[in-house]
Parts: C-alpha cells; sequence; structure tokens
C-alpha cells in the first residue's frame, strides 16, 4: 500500500464530457474529481454506461471529435493538461501517461510483428537508435514474465495467446517508464486464470517502478483485490470515493450497497439464493440532471434526492453523493475467512493427497 | 430491501428506448434518396403513363419535318417542344418511349438476374463447406466472362431483340447479388437467432425465408437498384453498336448510335437522349446510394 | 443415477486448415465426455476458452452432431428420436442478447416463434401464450409489439428466457446467459431463472466461466479443460475440497470482493491450452504444479474418488472410495 504522502501524479477537478448530439447535448461525465498518488492503485468501478470509459478518454485526450472536454483542473505532474497544446498533449501520450486497453488483438496490429511495435514506440518518442530500443523491448518483455522475449520479437500478435498479448501491451505501455499507467478493463476478455496473472503483474510492475496507476473496471472482485483506492461511477458522476477496505466493508452509497448485493460471493451468499438487486435502469445521461441520478432506482429514495446532492465528506479522501448519512457494514472480514475454505485464500494450492 | 421485490415490480421503472421513427420517417429524411427517387419517380410516371405525355405516335414518320430543331432554338416551335430526328418523329414521344424500354429493361434484368444470384448466395452462404465451394467456382467461371463480349456474341448468333437483350443480360449479370448475397449471408448465419431457431426444430426453409432473408434484404435491394442501372447502361451500349434492340424502337441507346451522323450538325438529336439516359443512371444510383445509408449506416458506401 | 439427460463418450472433431499450404489439422473440441443430469438438477458446466464446453452445448442442443458418442434424453438415444421432438424438450439460452433474437421480428413473433414452428394452435393462440410467456418473465403485454432494438441487454435475455419456455421443455440449456450483462441485471436474471426453476419443474445445464454464478445455481459441477472432463462433483464439494490441480487453480483464481486477501498466484506459469497442439497425456501436464512422472505419458481415467469423480494421475484408479 502506498503513504497517504507521496506526490500526486494525477489530479483531476471537475471533469466534464459534452457530446453533441443530433438531438440533444449529451453528459456522458458529470463533475468528476479524482486524484492519484505515486505508488497507487485507483479502481474507477461502474457498469456500463457510467462513463468510466470516457473518463479515461479525456485524460488522455483521445475523445472522439464531437465530444468536448473541460474541467477546473487537470494536472498531471503539476503540468495543465487543458492548456497544454495537442502536440504537448501527444508527446505526454505514451511517453509519460500510457493506456492498456481490454481487447489485446485490436489494440495491436496485426500487420507489424511485436518487436516493430515495440520498437517504433519507443523510438519515436525517445529518439533511441534501433539497437538501443530492442534492448529496451527485450528488457520489458522480460520484465512482463515471457520467456525467450528475442523470438517473440519476431512474432506477429496472432501467433500468441490472449493472455501474451495483453502482457505485450503492458510492455508497450510500460517502454518509455510512463509515471501514470492507464488501464481500460485489461483482464475483462481474458480467462479467469490469465485475468489473476495479468493483475498480479499489473500490482507487481507497480510496485516495483512505483507507477500510478487507474484500473477502469466493472468487476467488483477485481476492485477488491488491486485497488488501493475506489471511485464508484453511476451515471456519469461519481458517487462515492474512498479506500478499498472503506468501501467494501462499509459502503454509503445506495448503488454501492446495491452492487454489492448483487454478486454471489462462494462461501458467503447462499446458493440458491435470492441475490440483491437493483430496480430498474440507467436514466438517460442527454439534458442537464437535477438531483440524484440514482434516485429513481433507489431504495431509500425522498424528496430531498431532486434537489442538488452535496458531496459529504467523512476523513481524507472518503466521499459519497447522497443525503443520507447512514451507514451499512457489511459481514466482518473474520466471518469471511471462516466461512471459505483454506483453498480459496489465495494461498498456494496445497498437496491434494497423502 | 430490493431483495423482496418479485420480478415484475422491478421493472416498474423501466424505460422502454423511444421507438425508431417509422421506416417510412427514415426513407425520406434521407436526401440522396428523396432527390435520387423522386428524379426516378417522375421518370417511372413518364414511362407508365406515356400516351399521355407523348404529344405524337413515336413510329410515325414525317419526312417533311426532318431534323427540326427544339423549341429553345431559332427555327424550333412548340409543335415538336424536342423537334425531331432524321426520320420526322418527334422526339419527345421518342424519348417518352423510350423511358420504357430502358425501365423495363432495368427492372426485367434485375429481377431476373436477382432471383438466380440471391438464390445461389444463400445456398453458399447458409450451408457452406463443399456446396459453398461449387457456387464460389461457378461464380468465379462467371466473372471469367466479358459480359459484353457474350452479349454480342449471342446477339450476333440469335439475332438482336429486346427480349433477347433481357434474357441475355439477366442470365449473365447475377454474379454481383451472389457474391454479397453469399457474404450477407454467412454473417447473419453466424448470428445466435438463427441457432435458436435450429433449436426450435425449424427446417432449414423456414429459417432461410424467415430468419435469413429479411435480414439480408437491404443489401439485396441495394445491389439490386446497382445492377438495374448498370443493365440499363448495357443495353444502351448494346442498341449503341447495333446489336441490342432494333429500330425502330426508342430506345435511348438506339437513338444515340442513329444520332451519330447528326452529331455536329444537329447537336441535340444525341445530346438529349445522352442526358436522359445520364439522367436515369444518375438517379438510381443515388437512390441506392440513399438506401446503403438508410438500411446499413454502419458500413462504408 | 436417473439422469434425464446423459451424454456418453461425446466426441466432436473439425478439420481446421493449419495455414495455407500446410495438411488440414485436427481440431479435438470435445474429446470423450460423459456427463449427465437429473430431473430438477442444475449441471454446471466450467471451463475457460478452448475447453469445449460450447461445443458441447450445441451437440446437446442438436445443432452439431457428435462425431462420436450418444446423448440419451430419459433413458432414449437421441438419435433414434424425432429431431423435432426432442427440440420441444430441450431448449436454449445464448450469451449474446444482442444477437439472439432475430431484430426483424417483434418481440410477441419471437416468442411464439417455437409455437409456430410445431404448429401448435392457432395465431392467437399462440400470441396469448407468448404475452403469457412474457409477463412470467417480468415483461408486462405492452411491449409485445417492440422489437428488440428498442430493449436493454437484461430485457432481451428476458425474450429468449421466454422463448425457451414457451415451449415448456423439460430442459433448458444456457450457454453463458449472464456473462455479457451488468452485474445489476445479471442478478436479476440470475433470479428469475432460479424462480423459473421452481414453477415450471425445470433442469437446467449451466455453461459459464464464471465460478462464483456456478456456484450459486448449479447442483452439480463439471470442470472440462480442453475437450475433457477434469473433474465433476455436487457443488457444495467441489468448491469446499476441489481434488484436480485445475479446479484448484480455477477457484483459486476467483476474485472474491475481499480487500484484505491480495490477488491469488495460482502457480500456472505462462503456458497456454492450444486445442490445436494439445499435450500429450493428461493435457493439463504442462502447466500443473503438482505433476509427477506419468503425467506426460497416459491420459488419466475418470475416477470415482467418494467424493466425486476426477481424471488425474494424484488419484490412481486403484483407490476406492474410502
Amino acid at each position: 500500500m502506498s503513504a497517504a504522502e507521496s506526490p500526486v501524479v494525477l489530479e483531476v477537478r471537475r471533469l466534464h464530457v459534452d457530446i453533441r448530439a443530433a438531438s440533444a447535448v449529451v453528459h456522458p461525465v458529470r463533475d468528476v474529481s479524482f486524484q492519484v498518488r505515486r505508488g497507487e492503485t485507483l479502481c474507477i468501478v461502474g457498469e456500463s454506461g457510467c462513463g468510466k470509459s470516457m473518463t479515461s478518454l479525456a485524460l488522455m485526450g483521445l475523445l472522439p471529435r464531437a465530444a468536448l472536454r473541460r474541467a477546473q483542473a487537470l494536472d498531471f505532474l503539476g503540468e495543465d493538461l487543458l492548456q497544454a497544446s495537442a502536440s504537448r498533449q501527444n508527446a505526454l501520450r505514451g511517453d509519460r501517461m500510457a493506456m492498456v486497453f481490454q481487447e489485446p488483438m485490436t489494440a495491436l496490429n496485426p500487420a507489424y510483428t511485436i518487436g516493430e511495435q515495440l520498437v517504433e514506440h519507443y523510438r519515436h518518442h525517445r529518439g533511441a537508435s534501433l539497437a538501443q530500443a530492442r534492448e529496451r523491448a527485450v528488457e520489458l518483455l522480460h520484465k512482463v514474465g515471457i520467456a525467450s522475449a528475442a523470438e517473440r520479437l519476431r512474432q506477429y500478435p496472432h501467433q500468441l495467446s490472449g493472455g501474451l498479448r495483453q502482457r505485450v501491451m503492458i510492455a508497450m505501455a510500460l517502454m518509455c517508464a510512463p509515471e501514470l499507467l492507464i488501464a481500460d478493463e485489461p483482464s475483462t476478455a481474458l480467462d479467469v486464470t490469465i485475468q489473476a496473472q495479468i493483475l498480479r503483474l499489473l500490482a507487481d510492475l507497480q510496485r516495483e517502478l512505483g507507477i500510478a496507476m487507474v484500473l477502469i473496471t466493472h468487476d467488483l472482485g477485481v476492485v477488491a483485490r488491486i485497488a488501493d483506492r475506489v471511485a464508484v461511477m453511476y451515471a456519469g458522476q461519481v458517487v462515492e470515493e474512498g479506500t478499498a477496505a472503506e468501501i467494501f466493508a462499509r459502503p454509503r452509497h445506495p448503488y454501492t450497497r446495491g452492487l454489492l448485493e448483487c454478486i454471489p460471493v462462494p462461501g458467503r451468499t447462499a446458493p440458491g439464493s435470492r441475490l440483491g438487486s437493483i430496480a430498474g435502469v440507467v436514466p438517460s445521461l442527454a439534458g442537464e440532471l437535477r438531483g440524484c441520478a440514482f434516485r429513481a432506482r433507489c431504495p431509500q429514495a425522498q424528496s430531498a434526492c431532486l434537489q442538488e446532492i452535496a458531496l459529504r465528506e467523512a476523513g481524507a479522501g472518503r466521499r459519497w453523493r447522497c443525503v443520507i448519512d447512514e451507514e451499512s457494514v457489511i459481514p466482518a472480514q473474520a466471518e469471511i475467512q471462516n466461512a471459505l475454505g483454506p483453498d480459496l485464500r489465495g494461498d498456494k494450492a496445497r498437496r491434494v493427497v497423502q | 430491501m430490493s431483495a423482496q421485490l418479485p420480478a415484475l415490480a422491478e421493472l416498474a421503472a423501466v424505460e422502454i428506448a423511444p421507438p425508431r421513427p417509422s421506416a417510412l420517417r427514415r426513407l425520406l429524411a434521407n436526401k440522396a434518396l428523396v432527390i435520387g427517387g423522386g428524379i426516378l419517380l417522375a421518370i417511372v410516371v413518364l414511362a407508365v403513363f406515356a400516351p399521355l405525355f407523348a404529344p405524337y405516335d413515336p413510329y410515325v414518320q414525317d419526312l417533311a419535318n426532318r431534323t427540326v430543331p427544339p423549341v429553345w432554338y431559332a427555327q424550333g416551335s412548340w409543335a415538336h417542344p424536342l423537334g425531331t430526328d432524321q426520320l420526322g418523329r418527334d422526339y419527345l414521344s421518342r424519348l417518352v418511349y423510350g423511358a420504357r424500354i430502358s425501365l423495363l429493361i432495368g427492372g426485367s434484368v434485375a429481377v431476373i438476374s436477382g432471383l438466380i444470384g440471391t438464390t445461389l448466395g444463400l445456398v453458399a452462404g447458409y450451408f457452406g463447406g463443399r456446396i459453398d465451394m461449387l457456387v464460389s467456382f461457378v461464380v468465379t467461371t462467371r466473372l471469367a466472362m466479358p459480359v459484353i463480349l457474350v452479349a454480342l456474341a449471342t446477339v450476333a448468333l440469335v439475332g438482336g431483340s429486346l427480349w433477347v437483350v433481357i434474357l441475355v443480360l439477366g442470365l449473365l449479370k447475377w454474379d454481383r447479388f451472389a457474391v454479397v448475397m453469399r457474404s450477407a449471408t454467412q454473417q447473419v448465419r453466424s448470428l445466435e437467432y438463427v441457432a435458436a431457431a435450429q433449436a426450435a426444430g425449424a427446417s432449414t426453409a423456414r429459417i432461410i425465408a424467415g430468419e435469413v432473408l429479411p435480414n439480408v434484404l437491404p443489401h439485396l435491394i441495394v445491389v439490386a437498384s446497382l445492377e438495374a442501372a448498370s443493365a440499363i447502361l448495357l443495353e444502351a451500349s448494346l442498341s449503341f453498336l447495333g446489336l441490342g434492340v432494333q429500330p425502330p424502337l426508342p430506345s435511348w441507346g438506339l437513338m444515340i448510335s442513329e444520332a451519330k451522323a447528326y452529331m455536329f450538325f444537329s447537336f441535340w438529336l444525341i445530346a438529349i437522349p445522352g442526358a436522359a439516359l445520364a439522367l436515369l443512371i444518375f438517379a438510381i444510383n443515388l437512390a441506392g446510394d440513399g438506401l446503403h445509408q438508410v438500411f446499413m449506416p454502419h458500413e462504408r458506401s | 443415477m436417473s439422469a434425464l439427460l446423459r451424454a456418453e463418450g461425446l466426441r466432436r472433431t473439425f478439420s481446421v486448415s493449419a495455414g495455407a499450404f500446410r495438411p488440414r489439422r485436427l481440431l479435438h473440441a470435445v474429446n470423450g465426455v460423459d456427463i449427465g443430469v437429473e430431473r430438477g438438477g442444475v449441471l454446471g458446466i466450467v471451463g475457460e476458452s478452448g475447453c469445449g464446453k460450447s461445443t458441447l452445448a450445441r451437440m446437446l442442443l442438436g445443432l452439431t452432431p457428435p462425431t462420436a458418442g450418444s446423448i440419451f434424453l430419459d433413458g432414449q438415444d437421441v438419435s433414434t428420436l424425432d429431431r423435432r421432438a426432442v427440440a420441444r424438450r430441450i431448449q436454449p439460452v445464448f450469451q449474446d442478447p444482442y444477437s439472439s433474437l432475430n431484430p426483424r421480428r417483434t418481440v410477441a413473433s419471437i416468442v411464439a416463434f417455437p409455437l409456430e414452428v410445431h404448429a401448435i394452435g392457432g395465431k392467437a393462440q399462440r400470441r396469448a401464450q407468448a404475452i403469457e410467456m412474457l409477463e412470467r418473465v417480468g415483461l408486462p403485454a405492452r411491449y409485445a409489439d417492440l422489437t428488440p432494438g428498442q430493449l436493454s441487454g437484461g430485457q432481451r435475455q428476458r425474450v429468449a428466457i421466454a422463448r425457451a419456455l414457451v415451449m415448456k421443455p423439460e430442459i433448458v440449456v444456457c450457454d453463458e446467459p449472464t456473462s455479457a450483462l451488468d452485474v445489476s441485471v445479471q442478478a436479476q436474471i440470475l433470479n428469475l431463472l432460479l424462480d423459473l426453476r421452481e414453477s415450471f419443474q425445470l433442469t437446467y445445464v449451466f455453461i459459464s466461466h464464471n465460478l462464483a454464478v456456478v456456484e450459486h445455481i448449479a447442483t452439480q459441477v463439471a470442470v472440462m479443460y480442453l475437450g475433457r472432463v477434469v473433474e465433476f462433483a455436487a457443488t457444495r464439494t467441489l468448491f469446499a475440497r476441489p481434488q484436480h490441480p485445475y479446479t484448484q487453480a480455477l477457484l483459486a483464481s476467483v476474485l472474491t470482493p475481499d480487500p484484505a486477501l491480495g490477488i491469488p498466484d495460482t502457480g500456472l506459469g505462462l503456458a497456454f491450452p492450444d486445442p490445436l497442439h494439445p499435450p500429450s497425456g493428461c493435457a493439463f501436464h504442462p502447466r500443473c504444479p503438482h505433476r509427477v512422472a506419468g503425467c506426460e505419458r497416459e491420459l488419466p481415467a475418470l475416477v470415482d474418488t467418494g467424493a466425486g469423480r476426477v481424471a488425474c494421475h494424484l488419484f490412481p484408479p486403484q483407490e476406492t472410495a474410502r
């Protein structure tokens, strides 16, 4: 876990994204604020349509042309990204801030070898020679756990499995030793066993290189295991923010609570029982939003929810948007530990038979 | 909490997506389709009601009034608004009746080649494997043949006439239908609603007719419009070469051919049918483009 | 076991091209599978990509003919029965709500389609039955004349479920029915499936890569790896005491929402399973942390150990149930 005192790498204050559609203006991202420190992992979690992917694109300056980004502040290592010129943003992108996407097949160009893509990337940003770039590529492929790296350089993306391709994507992102890594659903398209490996790799690399990481996902299990801090998004807003321990043990926002009750957890939810669920659907993101976006689906909605919802705070970085100041406790960790067998604790598998 | 609510109430706050504007509305909103379709419709009306629009019989010759220029020339008059040709036949009348021939050709060839090509494409796309190989072989063989040469040869052997031209073109121009429908069918074939229909026990014929065909129809319509335009041009070319429709039929291609000799003296003789042909082809292509945009907005033209 | 649906020695092999100028290779998608499900039970089938679970589902549904082996429905060999009669008893729910409904049909017409195919009732009656089924799955009658494009993913999946149930089948084969849905919608659909199982006395074959969901809904679980079943046990037993090293790795990879636990180390290494070039002997041996000498030579047999069935050399056949 990172010290709360390490320097802030990314500071986002009141970020908005507006898209001008045929009939109305759509606001996929509304008033989003967060910060990420060196060596820290922030997970942005939410369901489809919550705006988490748009947020990541807004950070990297990769929004579609029709989308407009505006914010009170968007600082990367003290530099104001909002004022930065297009060429400056280009220089930063891929060099100091890197991104890993969900689909490794479409993110890697199938017409070029792995080596060519890694090397081109490095040479473009650092002006290195081919030999230097090659060396760096091999070094990074080793770092992401790919053996016989020199051979792999000559291979094409289709010759690698999904897990290996994602490792290559991570290697490419790390070529220029960025300070910030944004990973958008990096393990969602992978098999379950590979997913664990990729997440472990990201966590290890982060610890070793001291990178700030923003990981975007819809999977609360991933969030719990890898996040230091969590931002829960709904309908374009951050509805709750805090450390992973706080969010999972004491979720404050009804949406977060609802989400946690939806997931079947082996050992905790009784098999065959009804899972909790959240009634209704996500509201439209077009036009202006008054009051709480979740009120139509909230079991605790009241008249106050129609007004502007204030951002409540409870200590450093613990914020949520709700009129209710109620606590809700999820069963203590100890109970969960006892309910699960020892095999499910993430220890190495023990010997099976005597 | 919400865990106790029955399934129905869970949807109490459900929003239904607003109904998409009806097909007609979408069609009317597309400019290409409206303009192209409008011109096409005008030509169709002209052709269908030719006797109403044509002031004279297009075959009647008036040798005393040969090559009279159209009304906007000094020597022209409203008696013959578009002048007369080298045999004194009223040009406006010939033009209007010529529209019939062009549209008849375009429509018939599209229908005949559409039937052949779509059947082949559907079968190849749906069944795959050996059947696909066989059909692809047939298509490749057909593609190896230059349509114009085969048409010329056939007409030279059998003699030219409207129906010969329609048959020859119809039996030759099905390749694009086959190729496009095959690929469209393959795409639809792999979708899960086809598997669901199979799992429900539906027969192959029912699946192809009820599940596949309605979903590949947009592709069919677009290709049909392109092939119709192409057929019209081909017939005009054949007639121009003297191996298509025979005189005295007022085919626009034939009119252009007959006007060749007078090109420098009576320019309108060649310009008017030429312009009409260009306008018709333009209208069909524009409408086809519009249809493509309406039905398949995500695909590049 | 009085299995309602049973597969014996099921195999499915595809011939795939391995590139231009190379001879075609054989892909053994399903390589000798024996499983069954009792009436009223829920058989969960788990495995990762390339394990053959989707091909197995298609064979059970009659969409793909097996290369070898038989399927028995209530004791009768399915190949001897009328295809359409079998279709009335086994129906599917597929993964992708966006491609499992014909976009050109209305919701009511989609749900009534199986009735139409089997000429059950007249037009009005079919529509009435379709609407009744829609209401049972939580979609009010006003949805009947909408098209799939106007519905959300969860709503479409409900339509797919209604379609599967309209003929009152005995077995529903669900191939990843909730994988493409949001978490909150997934919970609704799972609740619905559990309710319907009770109301209609259904038997499910539930295929998923999501172990937490399978643990929640299945009564028995079969774990597949590269075309074979490597472990088969009652759900509780499998999750409490997984025997096969692959099952252990799978369960260890399940990320429960527990911040105190870190990211598990499955100990599997980098090798990945390639169905086109399966390893010799036990297909799992290159990645197995408990590999012994015989593993790469011989294919282990499925052995009954009292706590379920396992195909692993760590459980030799001589060891009978304690």
